[in-house]
């Protein structure tokens, strides 16, 4: 039963909360004799996991996934017998001291899972995996607009992982050296759902990943997940991250996160805009709202090599960003004060270069 | 004699000339009140009969007549009013033209009797059809009577045209009325038939318009008081949710003289700013004050219609002033079942909005125990972590009775702790949110749209926009027609941020956005903002800036449709609350409903 509950509550975040296809709002149990698949699925990613059962029969069916999870997630540690009846759809549940009936759906109604023919497969740690999704994740643009802008572009080349995301207002790339991907080239942007449930579930094993040309499979535990990709052409960020950026200012991470904090409290709820005023050995972060009076400023030290400036930026954006560094020490890297600014760990990491990028506001003061 | 063209005699000008200026009983009230009111006198009763077909009576006690005069006045193009063209520049009394008395004289029976306060005795004559046929001293009190007879009685044709009594009846009523409010400081007596239909006392404006259209009435108005070199506005204006599918209650007075402007309704509605809908009228009386100099009064026979030297600028201030006074004054619409309410929750109702709001907020920060909270009730001010505008209010404004009442419903309905957020997103379209006595429903577009339009308007006149850069540039590309209208906006959508640069033929470059532009929309935007420029301009007349203020806000704005959550909907709702005018989204709908408790029980049948 504890397996059962682990695998529903993995494949029920596939599960589409309002979907216009009610059938989707089901798992899909396909049952041989000694194991269960459950596949979600809403159509742009699906999900099957599976776990060892013992069974007279084979068989398949839909059960409404939501009702089933809490079912499960309330009952104590025990033992759950199916019995289904493929003919009219009912699904009876049995425990120690319940019975429980279901009106599930035919199996034939739940979409059958994409076609997918893999041409490059190769096997990248979890840990890894799980750590650049985290990185990048976040920057990812949620217009449907700009649907290329949508997901995470990972390029495999020279057995270097590059993956970048961004929303037109920020940046991540992250080049990591440490995956060993032999003869691969390959430039892909995945859906940032699937990435949130990556993130999510992939522990320490290593997963497999087959990419074909327009899906992406991912294989890790007992769960194989297909997602389709953006097929778009991502936009050209290598063009935008600034090479004349030498204003050199280093601050401590942990220091600026919570001063940006305590002073975006303060900032216009609705720009959240916030000003860098950065000197030799001090940088003032301050605000004011000027709709409701509000002002904050708060002085920390750091070591800066140029003249005198000031910037503006969204405290939204600093705040995701510093929250996703983990460097102590990190350095920014500035221009003027309508350039991209640079921001990355002080001190290189050889196996993971990070570098992210944010757009000023420009302050007419 | 070969010649046929003669000279008409003097009498028979005067007939025809009554054609125009005397066109029913109540041109001639109209001109002898305004005689009266030109005489200075401060007490005028006026007395028909038979829809003042068969007499009307009107005495003052003005300034009155020497008997010299008093025959005078009789002839064409006589007048006390005026002596040169320079006069006729400067108009400060309501007659000028002189042709008032012959006119009238010429298709009745008039009787006239007057006397000035440093003659000893007055004088009476009598004219029939325009002929003087009796002239004597007689002893009469100070001011002037005049008695109109048979009007209309030797000219047949146009006595057929007049209606029934009581539609005459109807127009003499509005006309003494209009008199009546716009000289609050004499006093009226109007008779008709014997019975009295206006009795009013010098007075104020406010009291004058409580005695003549009551004081539930006078409830649903505000008080608007504006000025500026060119022209002072005064009077009152009604709340827009009293507005009335007719024209009937509108009143414009340019110095002291009734008029109407279709230019000046038309700036009243502009400033309203659609907040009554269409096909409805708010309530207004405005006093206009300008220059005489500015205005020509002599267009039109009967005043009505003016011209004015600037008309636009007119237009503006008078616009300006309603939409300021609307925006000082709360004008939420609240559902309401029926209007019967005593006034006091009437203007509770009406109280403003923002202070609902914070005090809601201040019991979320402050979330006293319950106990504490029913005892505070009763010695409300003391200790009391209230804001003072609130504080002042449930002074004023609420009887300790029905805070309790109040209070104690709200409690006792929710049986939350107060410092749970109440806010909910509905259908990704409404944001609901309890208020002290009731519910509110604000539109999350219409909000967003408001504050954005303010925050466009103030960009204009800071100049000083703030950008957030853009990381891959834009490029825009425009039809020809199109092109040329963002090359004219330019400078507006930089002032409201918007970093373009001109970047080859019919395209451009798009650099940086205002911060609250929805990251990843920006490219749509600019193209969306031309487009709503284009359907405005078309629709309605819209100063360039505004349009674009508007289309900003219209295209900018959160859409229906998009999820909030928590935080950006107390955002939301917090912005909106300190803009100017709440209430209304820049096109013109409602932002805001209230529904309030007391609406609800009536619906579950609770009352």
């Amino acid at each position: 039963m504890k397996c059962l509950q682990k695998a529903i509550s993995k494949t029920i975040g596939v599960v589409p909360s309002r979907s216009t296809l009610p059938i989707l709002e089901n798992f899909l149990f396909d049952i041989t004799k000694d194991s269960l698949k459950i596949t979600a699925t809403d159509l742009e990613v699906s999900m099957t996991v599976s776990i060892d059962v013992k069974s007279s029969e084979t068989g398949k069916i839909a059960i409404p996934a939501k009702k089933l999870v809490d079912t499960v997630r309330s009952l104590p540690e025990t033992l759950i017998t199916f019995s289904v009846n493929i003919e009219d759809n009912k699904i009876k549940m049995k425990t120690d001291n319940g019975e429980y009936l279901l009106i599930g759906e035919s199996s034939e109604e739940f979409p059958s899972p994409p076609q997918f023919k893999g041409s490059s497969e190769f096997s990248i740690d979890g840990n890894v995996l799980q750590k650049v999704v985290n990185k990048t994740l976040f920057a990812v643009s949620t217009d449907e607009l700009r649907p290329q802008m949508m997901g995470v572009f990972f390029k495999i080349e020279n057995s270097e992982l590059c993956v970048v995301s961004t929303d037109g207002h920020r940046l991540v790339k992250i080049n990591n050296k440490s995956v060993s991907i032999p003869k691969l080239k390959k430039e892909i942007i995945i859906p940032s759902k699937t990435l949130t449930i990556v993130e999510k579930f992939v522990g320490n094993e290593n997963v497999t990943i087959s990419i074909s040309d327009t899906h992406i499979l991912y294989k890790f535990a007992n769960t194989v997940m297909i997602s389709r990709l953006i097929e778009d052409k991502y936009p050209n960020y290598e063009s935008v991250i600034p090479s004349e950026n030498d204003k050199k200012l280093v601050v401590n991470k942990t220091q600026l996160l919570q001063s940006v904090r305590r002073v975006a409290l303060y900032s216009n709820n609705i720009t959240h805009q916030i000003r860098f005023s950065v000197s030799k050995n001090e940088l003032i972060i301050q605000t004011e709202d000027i709709d409701f009076g509000n002002e904050a400023k708060e002085t920390i030290p750091c070591d800066y090599n140029s003249s005198a400036m000031e910037i503006g930026f969204n405290s939204n954006y600093i705040i995701d960003i510093l929250s996703h560094l983990e460097s102590e020490e990190i350095q920014f890297l500035l221009g003027t004060s309508t350039k991209a600014v640079i921001i990355s760990p002080d001190k290189k990491d050889e196996k993971e270069e990070v570098l992210m990028l944010i757009m000023p506001v420009r302050l007419n003061t | 004699m070969s010649s046929i063209i003669h000279i008409l005699p003097e009498h028979l000008a005067n007939k025809i000339a009554a054609g125009e200026v005397v066109q029913r009983p109540e041109s001639v009230i109209k001109e002898l009140l305004e005689n009266s009111l030109d005489a200075n006198a401060t007490s005028i009763s006026i007395h028909i009969k038979e829809g003042g077909k068969t007499l009307i009576h009107i005495t003052d006690n003005g300034k009155g007549m020497s008997e010299e005069d008093a025959v005078l006045a009789f002839h064409r193009h006589a007048t006390s009013k005026i002596s040169s063209y320079e006069d006729l520049e400067n108009i400060h009394t309501f007659g000028f033209r002189g042709e008032a008395l012959a006119s009238i004289a010429s298709v009745s029976q008039v009787e006239l009797k007057t006397r000035r306060e440093e003659d000893s005795v007055g004088t009476l004559i009598r004219i029939d059809g325009g002929k003087i046929i009796e002239q004597e001293k007689i002893g009469t009190p100070v001011g002037t009577s005049i008695t109109i007879k048979n009007l209309f009685y030797n000219t047949p044709a146009r006595r057929h045209f007049l209606k029934s009594n009581a539609t005459e009846f109807k127009h003499i009523y509005d006309c003494v009325q209009r008199t009546a409010l716009s000289h609050p400081e004499r006093a009226f007596e109007f008779i008709s038939n014997d019975d009295t239909i206006i009795n009013v006392e010098q007075n104020t404006l406010e009291e004058r318009l409580k005695n003549i259209f009551g004081e539930r009435h006078f409830e649903t108005l505000i008080p608007i008081n504006e000025k500026t070199e060119l022209l002072s506005v005064s009077g009152y204006i009604g709340k827009p949710d009293f507005a009335r599918k007719s024209k009937v209650d509108q009143y414009l007075f340019l110095n002291n003289r009734f008029i109407v402007n279709r230019s000046i309704n038309h700036a009243i509605f502009s400033g309203y700013e659609h907040l009554v809908e269409k096909g409805n009228f708010p309530f207004f009386l405005l006093m206009l004050e300008i220059d005489p100099r500015k205005v020509d009064v002599n267009v039109h026979p009967s005043k009505l219609e003016v011209k004015f030297s600037d008309e636009q600028n007119i237009y503006r201030v008078v616009m300006a002033a309603i939409r300021k006074t609307l925006s000082v004054n709360d004008v939420v619409p609240s559902l309401q079942m029926n209007e019967s309410e005593t006034p006091s929750t009437a203007s509770l109702q009406h109280s403003s909005l923002p202070r609902f709001f914070s005090k809601n907020v201040g019991m979320d920060e402050n979330s006293f125990p319950k106990k504490n909270y029913t005892e505070n009730v009763y010695s409300p001010i003391k200790n009391f972590p209230f804001t003072e505008s609130v504080v002042k209010k449930s002074q004023e404004n609420i009887f300790p009775s029905q805070t309790t009442s109040q209070q104690t419903e709200n409690v006792s309905a929710e049986n939350l702790p107060q410092s749970t957020k109440k806010l909910w997103q509905i259908h990704n379209k409404y944001i609901f949110t309890l208020t002290e006595n009731g519910v509110m429903i604000v539109d999350q577009h219409a909000a967003h749209e408001r504050i954005l339009y303010e925050k466009a308007l103030s960009d204009f006149e800071k100049a000083k926009p703030t950008t957030q850069q853009l990381l891959f540039s834009q490029t825009l590309e425009f039809t020809p027609g199109d092109f040329v209208l963002v090359q004219q906006l330019l400078p507006e959508l930089q002032l409201l941020g918007f970093e373009i640069k001109i970047f080859g033929k019919n395209t451009v470059m798009l650099e940086g956005v205002p911060p609250d532009v929805k990251a990843g929309s920006e490219n749509k935007i600019v193209q969306d903002i031309i487009d709503e420029f284009k359907t405005n301009q078309n629709k309605l007349k819209l100063d360039a800036r505004d349009n674009v203020a508007k289309s900003f806000a219209c295209k900018a704005a959160i859409k229906t449709g998009d999820v909030l959550t928590e935080k950006k909907m107390s955002a939301l709702l917090e912005q909106l609350f300190s803009a100017k005018t709440p209430s209304v989204c820049p096109h013109g709908r409602p932002v805001v409903v209230k529904i309030p408790l007391a609406e609800l029980d009536k619906r579950f049948m609770r009352t």
